[in-house]
């Protein structure tokens, strides 16, 4: 009674279960797990919500001719107040001289607030400088804080942002400041 | 022949235990991923509750306005949006503050900044007061606090429904009344609320 399996029907049942299991294998639709958060949080703007200010804002900085230079580039659509930007010194190690911003370099607008009247504002991006006043020892980079306030046009205020960048000192500004020790 | 045959069956045994390996393992992946997420804050912060200063100082529990419904409106002065907002929300509360509506602003500013604008400004509603703790009530609701005007809205019951990011318009305002009304009129359950505000 008992039927050998021939060849043939190994084969066949071989490929039958191949198939079985490559379907098997193929990805499953995974359930989304529901987000609270974006469930309970509506935005006029659903399809353009405010990005996180780190996405928004995003500062780089670094020396160069005895200069410290600072950049703080703007995503499309939102903004900076000029008058809200400022860098320091978190070193003792170097001093720096007020900033200025380079004009050439930085699209700045006039605007009509309502509330706070003509307002002087950064599009796409800033850049600004502050001259190295001391550097008072030697040191292979330096500490600074560079503050900036900024908003999304038509949409929120983000929180004054402060961040602290790590420069590198070139070995050339280092030198000098040898020289001058 | 026979050999053939061999080959084929060793093969088959190995395709039909790798198979049965890989249907137990699929439905543990997906169980786990069912059946396990991970607690929110937003679960643990249904009801917020928190305490912080007043114009004056005085420390004010945000239970005293329990029985009603709340808008928390965080601003700032320096806050262009905000400011637009609040002609608007005098005019809520001024218009529903009897039927049991309440807004409460938050000011994540600086006491010295607010109180020459509040008596500029002539507030008909609470001004609170802060600066971390300020922005740890509004992450309390789940949400990242990127910016400012923000909104919290919570229901007379104490139960955080919904929140808002951005500057509020006469429509936001009118809407969450009509749906906070229905709630009270056993309309709607909280859920069609939360779903609701999602729509504004």
């Amino acid at each position: 009674m008992t039927k050998r399996l021939t060849p043939l029907a190994a084969l066949a049942a071989l490929l039958a279960l191949s198939a079985g299991c490559a379907e098997a294998e193929s990805p499953k639709p995974s359930l989304p797990l529901e987000s609270p958060t974006a469930s309970t949080v509506f935005s006029p703007q659903s399809s353009n919500e405010p990005l996180p200010a780190d996405e928004v804002f995003v500062p780089d900085a670094h020396i160069e001719d005895g200069a410290l230079l600072f950049r703080i580039q703007v995503l499309p659509g939102y903004y900076l107040y000029k008058d809200k930007i400022s860098v320091r010194s978190l070193s003792e190690a170097v001093d720096l001289e007020d900033q200025e911003f380079i004009e050439e370099w930085s699209r700045s607008e006039v605007v009509v607030d309502e509330w706070f009247g003509e307002q002087e504002v950064f599009f796409d991006e800033a850049h600004g400088s502050a001259e190295i006043r001391s550097l008072i020892q030697n040191i292979p980079s330096i500490n600074i804080e560079l503050s900036y306030q900024g908003c999304k046009e038509e949409g929120i205020c983000y929180m004054p942002q402060a961040k602290v960048l790590s420069v590198d000192v070139p070995a050339q500004l280092e030198s000098a400041a040898d020289k001058t020790e | 022949m026979s050999r053939m045959f061999l080959i084929f069956s060793a093969a088959l045994v190995a395709l039909m235990a790798g198979a049965l390996l890989y249907a137990v393992r699929i439905p543990t992946e997906v169980a786990l991923e069912q059946v396990a997420p991970q607690p929110t804050s937003l679960e643990a912060a249904t009801h917020p509750a928190f305490t912080l200063p007043d114009l004056e100082g005085k420390d004010r529990e945000f239970a005293e306005w329990a029985g009603k419904h709340r808008l928390i409106n965080f601003w700032a002065t320096w806050c262009a949006p905000c400011r637009r907002e609040i002609p608007m929300l005098k005019a809520f509360q001024d218009e529903h503050g009897e039927a049991g509506f309440q807004i409460l602003g938050i000011a994540v500013d600086y006491p010295d900044m607010v109180v020459p604008f509040a008596e500029e400004v002539e507030f008909n509603y609470p001004i609170l007061t802060g600066q971390q703790d300020a922005m740890a009530v509004a992450e309390s609701s789940g949400v990242e606090f990127i910016g400012m005007p923000f909104t919290m809205i919570v229901t007379r019951d104490g139960e955080f429904v919904g929140a808002y990011l951005g500057e509020l318009h006469q429509n936001h305002l009118d809407d969450i009344v009509t749906i906070l009304t229905r709630l009270d009129n056993g309309e709607i359950g909280k859920q069609e609320v939360r779903g609701a505000l999602e729509l504004l």
